[in-house]
């Protein structure tokens, strides 16, 4: 099934007979071994000149182990019976150190053995694509981006593509052999007038091949005309407002704000505000959130875990009632229901830990147009440039890429560098509209150290009582 | 698997039997690392790992560049991956702009980056001690309900090489600590949350002092179970030196960053020999600081460093240069080039940073203030073109007659950075270190606070 040779793995049965020997001889309840060899491109141009064109190959496995409500990991770059013998026993030292400072013993649950393959669709293969013509569709969107108004004077475009091999191995032998791709591109603009600099920044991801670029071609044109928008942006003057946030910020808030408060680990660990919330009404009944990893193509798109556990679509909130949490297999095991596929890792070098994928607000019945018109004054908060939040006392942080004061329902100025921030629990139910179309964006989720891709979106929302700051 | 050593040297005599190759580097590295995870008071996980990376980077006419990083150490595939680097190289768009590598120094300071050997075998029973701490915590306070940690190590050993004889090695140790604490309460019939955070890094492993970051995080979360909330106004505002850190080292060195100058990206553009600040402002690099967290002798390029004063008198002294942005500017590089073990990318960061402390007492520096704002972290960054910077408090408090008070909820500040930098009216005289960064406190006038009251 994979025909590129940089993308082959030694990994035999051999392999996995070894597995469950070293498994009885350290006495381990739970295991999963990760091989993977990736092949990644990064191409940087600043300004028509290259600053980077760099080619990627990472190789190696890891091994996690689990024992008396301890966990070991351990990872190697090289890949051989020897060196998972040693690799095996490491982690096995390590949960069974781990156990014996462990809060308390559970039960890690076992699941149905499952052996699968599966290669994910590239529409036009990555390494059908000369290098040559990857540079040239970036070199075209980066001209585009200088070529559109004298005052671009400045501009960086990246291309990143990745296809990786792994081979999963758990001990309850479920054997998830994957090949996986995923595409990005990103163009960053700078503008200057009159000794004022503004900037912009457009992006497209998808998982899948370089048929990112049917979507991505106009990335540079779209930069560029923001960036020279932007210089007639003024900044926000801080205090209180009833907002409408587009499909990209809401989408980064509900990430943000709520997601991760969603996530079963945080939860266990008592830090989110959301536990003990199973049932309780969180907004009102228009108001369905989802992680749903099953859309092809979304940057957030996954088909099996790191865990081997197949991704499935989780509704956080249903008609205003949060209703489920995401889990990877120990958080499961621990609440005593089933994974629902968020065990993700970074590489094979990381640890996999509940992670979203694709998490969005459902459209409702409001046009852009009624919610405009309905909001008469306030402020329409425009895309992201990044958010946080802290999900132990509920606040969250969002700094958008630009905005427009509102008044009676017309556009009046472009606004820039503003902030919004409020509590968790609070921002639902202060939800007044939700609009009839859900778009997604795709963005890096950072947690304890490890980056994903994921996306998010919602429709345009309006809420009522947001604090800004400004300058 | 080839010992690095070996595949190091064996891809600069590779690279060098292609003529169409016209300079070169490899950055070759070793890390091993070890980490526990400190979930609710208890041991989570513990983890070990080895890693390699070799990068290497290729140059050919008009600065045309390809570059790879391989983590697999075998002969075969290095030669494999420099041909593809020579494809890559070939395929790619000149560069103008590149003119050189660094050049091999005559001297290099006789400067030793401090190293703990002891850090790549640290045992788990090393590690057992300070996990131990994190579980004695809970029963301090009945009102803790989560006490989450880290700890983690890491022994780099690195190569850099490169066409013009620059040949070094070099070794590291890091260790950093951080504690969470999340406290819960009943206050006037509501139930309130409250989390307390501190973090550290060192160098060497007697250095490190589990149970001062354990009270300190303890503290702070203590601190933020009582809440207030202040009216949309000019404030003065205090920070101690972990904000410090951030409002003043972090985002100057980063706006002095002559790429981001370069390409008009920087608030700091032509402020060279100009005042950015307070006459009483001064920030020092010293990468030849003793016992500093990035105290080097060369930088990632194998250029040699050398203290610099970054600010003086408020003053901006210089921006911070690799080779290849000093040959942009026709001037030296500082010695500040910055690259990561498998990154083909020359970045440019400062050494240890020094805020020089002021003469007044803390107490002296908050006793005048009626209303203000203890500003303690953010999360948030500026907009490094504009220089305006608005964002959360993630934790601060109120201050009141001259008394830190109760924390801050939903409150944001917003400042343009020159004028927030211009506003210092006083410096403390005590300092304290975080990470690779030394501070004094702060106070300056006139700071933006907006909140929901």
């Amino acid at each position: 099934m994979i025909t590129e040779p940089i993308l082959e793995l030694p990994v035999d049965e051999a392999y996995q007979k070894h597995l469950y020997t070293l498994q009885k001889k350290f006495g381990i309840e739970y295991f999963n071994a990760r091989f993977n060899v990736l092949s990644a491109t990064k191409i940087h141009i600043n300004k028509g000149k290259m600053q980077e064109n760099d080619s990627n190959n990472e190789y190696g496995f890891s091994v996690q182990t689990f024992v008396d409500g301890g966990y070991g990991f351990a990872s190697s770059n090289e890949i051989s019976l020897s060196e998972l013998d040693r690799i095996f026993e490491r982690s096995a030292n390590l949960a069974a150190w781990s156990s014996r400072k462990a809060e308390k013993k559970f039960q890690m649950k076992s699941y149905d053995p499952l052996k699968i393959s599966y290669v994910q669709e590239q529409k036009k293969n990555l390494f059908d694509v000369s290098n040559e013509e990857k540079i040239q569709f970036l070199l075209d969107q980066d001209k585009a981006a200088t070529g559109y108004d004298p005052r671009i004077v400045n501009t960086n475009s990246y291309y990143i593509d990745r296809i990786s091999h792994e081979i999963i191995v758990t001990s309850d032998d479920r054997i998830v052999d994957k090949t996986e791709s995923l595409a990005r591109i990103m163009i960053l603009t700078n503008s200057m007038e009159g000794g004022i600099l503004q900037e912009a920044r457009q992006s497209k991801g998808i998982t899948g091949g370089f048929e990112i670029i049917e979507k991505a071609d106009t990335l540079g044109f779209d930069a560029a005309k923001e960036a020279i928008e932007n210089l007639n942006a003024k900044p926000v003057k801080g205090g209180v407002f009833n907002i409408i946030a587009d499909p990209y910020l809401s989408g980064t808030f509900i990430h943000e704000a709520f997601g991760h408060a969603c996530e079963a680990d945080g939860v266990l660990a008592g830090e989110s505000q959301l536990a003990g919330k199973i049932g309780q009404r969180m907004g009102n009944e228009n108001i369905n959130v989802i992680d749903d990893p099953t859309r092809a193509g979304d940057y957030g798109f996954v088909r099996f875990d790191s865990e081997g556990m197949e991704a499935h679509k989780v509704y956080l909130v249903k008609e205003g009632i949060l209703n489920e949490f995401m889990h990877n297999r120990e958080t499961a095991s621990k609440m005593q229901i089933e994974p629902t596929g968020n065990g993700r890792a970074a590489s094979f070098s990381s640890i996999p830990m509940v992670r979203m994928r694709s998490t969005s607000i459902e459209p409702g019945d409001w046009t852009f147009e009624e919610m405009l018109e309905d909001l008469k004054n306030g402020i329409l908060c425009e895309s992201w440039e990044y958010g946080y939040t802290e999900p132990a006392i509920g606040q969250f942080m969002f700094k958008m890429a630009r905005a427009w004061e509102i008044h009676n329902g017309e556009k009046i100025q472009l606004l820039r560098d503003a902030a919004l921030s409020g509590m968790m629990l609070d921002v639902l139910n202060n939800i007044t509209a939700i609009g009839n179309k859900k778009l997604l964006d795709d963005g890096t989720c950072g947690k304890s150290g490890q980056k994903i891709p994921v996306s998010s979106g919602s429709p345009y929302i309006r809420i009522n009582n947001v604090v800004i700051g400004g300058l | 698997m080839d010992s690095l050593n070996y595949i190091v040297e064996k891809a600069g005599s590779i690279c060098n039997s292609f003529p169409e190759v016209k300079s070169w580097d490899v950055l070759g590295g070793e890390i091993t690392a070890s980490e526990v995870v400190i979930e609710k008071g208890f041991l989570k996980t513990a983890e070990h790992s080895t890693q390699y990376s070799i990068n290497i980077r290729l140059f050919g006419e008009k600065g045309k560049t390809g570059s790879v990083n391989i983590t697999n150490l075998s002969l075969p595939f290095l030669n494999s991956s420099i041909e593809k680097s020579i494809d890559l190289m070939k395929g790619s768009l000149p560069n103008w702009d590149f003119k050189s590598l660094s050049h091999p120094a005559d001297n290099y300071p006789n400067v030793q980056t401090p190293y703990d050997s002891r850090i790549k075998t640290l045992s788990v029973d090393d590690m057992g001690e300070i996990v131990d701490q994190f579980m004695n915590v809970k029963v301090q306070d009945e009102r803790i309900i989560s006490v989450s940690g880290n700890f983690s190590s890491a022994d780099v050993n690195y190569f850099i090489l490169n066409s013009n004889g620059v040949n070094l090695q070099n070794k590291a140790s890091t260790l950093s600590l951080s504690a969470e604490i999340t406290m819960e309460e009943m206050i006037k019939g509501n139930k309130e949350n409250s989390v307390g955070f501190e973090g550290q890094s060192y160098v060497f492993f007697t250095q490190v002092e589990a149970e001062e970051i354990l009270g300190s995080a303890l503290t702070k979360a203590k601190m933020g179970l009582t809440k207030s909330k202040i009216s949309t106004d000019l404030y003065p505002v205090i920070l101690p030196p972990q904000a410090v850190m951030l409002f003043f080292n972090k985002i100057i060195a980063s706006a002095a960053n002559a790429q981001a100058i370069y390409e008009n990206r920087s608030f700091l553009r032509n402020q060279v020999d100009k005042q950015i600040a307070s006459e009483q402002l001064e920030i020092t690099d010293n990468p030849w600081l003793e016992n500093g967290m990035l105290t080097f002798p060369f930088d990632m390029e194998g250029t040699p460093t050398r203290p610099q004063k970054l600010v003086e008198n408020g003053v901006l002294k210089t921006y911070l240069h690799n080779t290849y942005t000093a040959n942009l500017f026709e001037t030296v590089s500082t010695g500040h080039a910055s690259r990561s073990l498998g990154s083909s990318v020359i970045g440019i960061q400062p050494s240890n940073l020094l805020v020089r402390p002021g003469n007044i007492p803390f107490d002296h520096l908050i006793e005048d203030i009626k209303t203000g704002v203890y500003l303690e972290a953010s999360y948030d960054s500026p907009n490094f073109v504009t220089g305006e910077f608005s964002g959360m408090i993630s934790a601060g408090y109120l201050i009141e007659e001259g008394i830190v008070k109760n924390a801050l909820r939903e409150s944001l500040f917003g400042m343009n950075l020159l004028d927030f930098y211009n506003n210092i009216s006083g410096i403390g005289k005590e300092i304290s270190r975080y990470g690779s960064h030394y501070a004094p406190f702060m106070k300056i006038d006139n700071v933006k606070i907006s909140s929901k009251k």
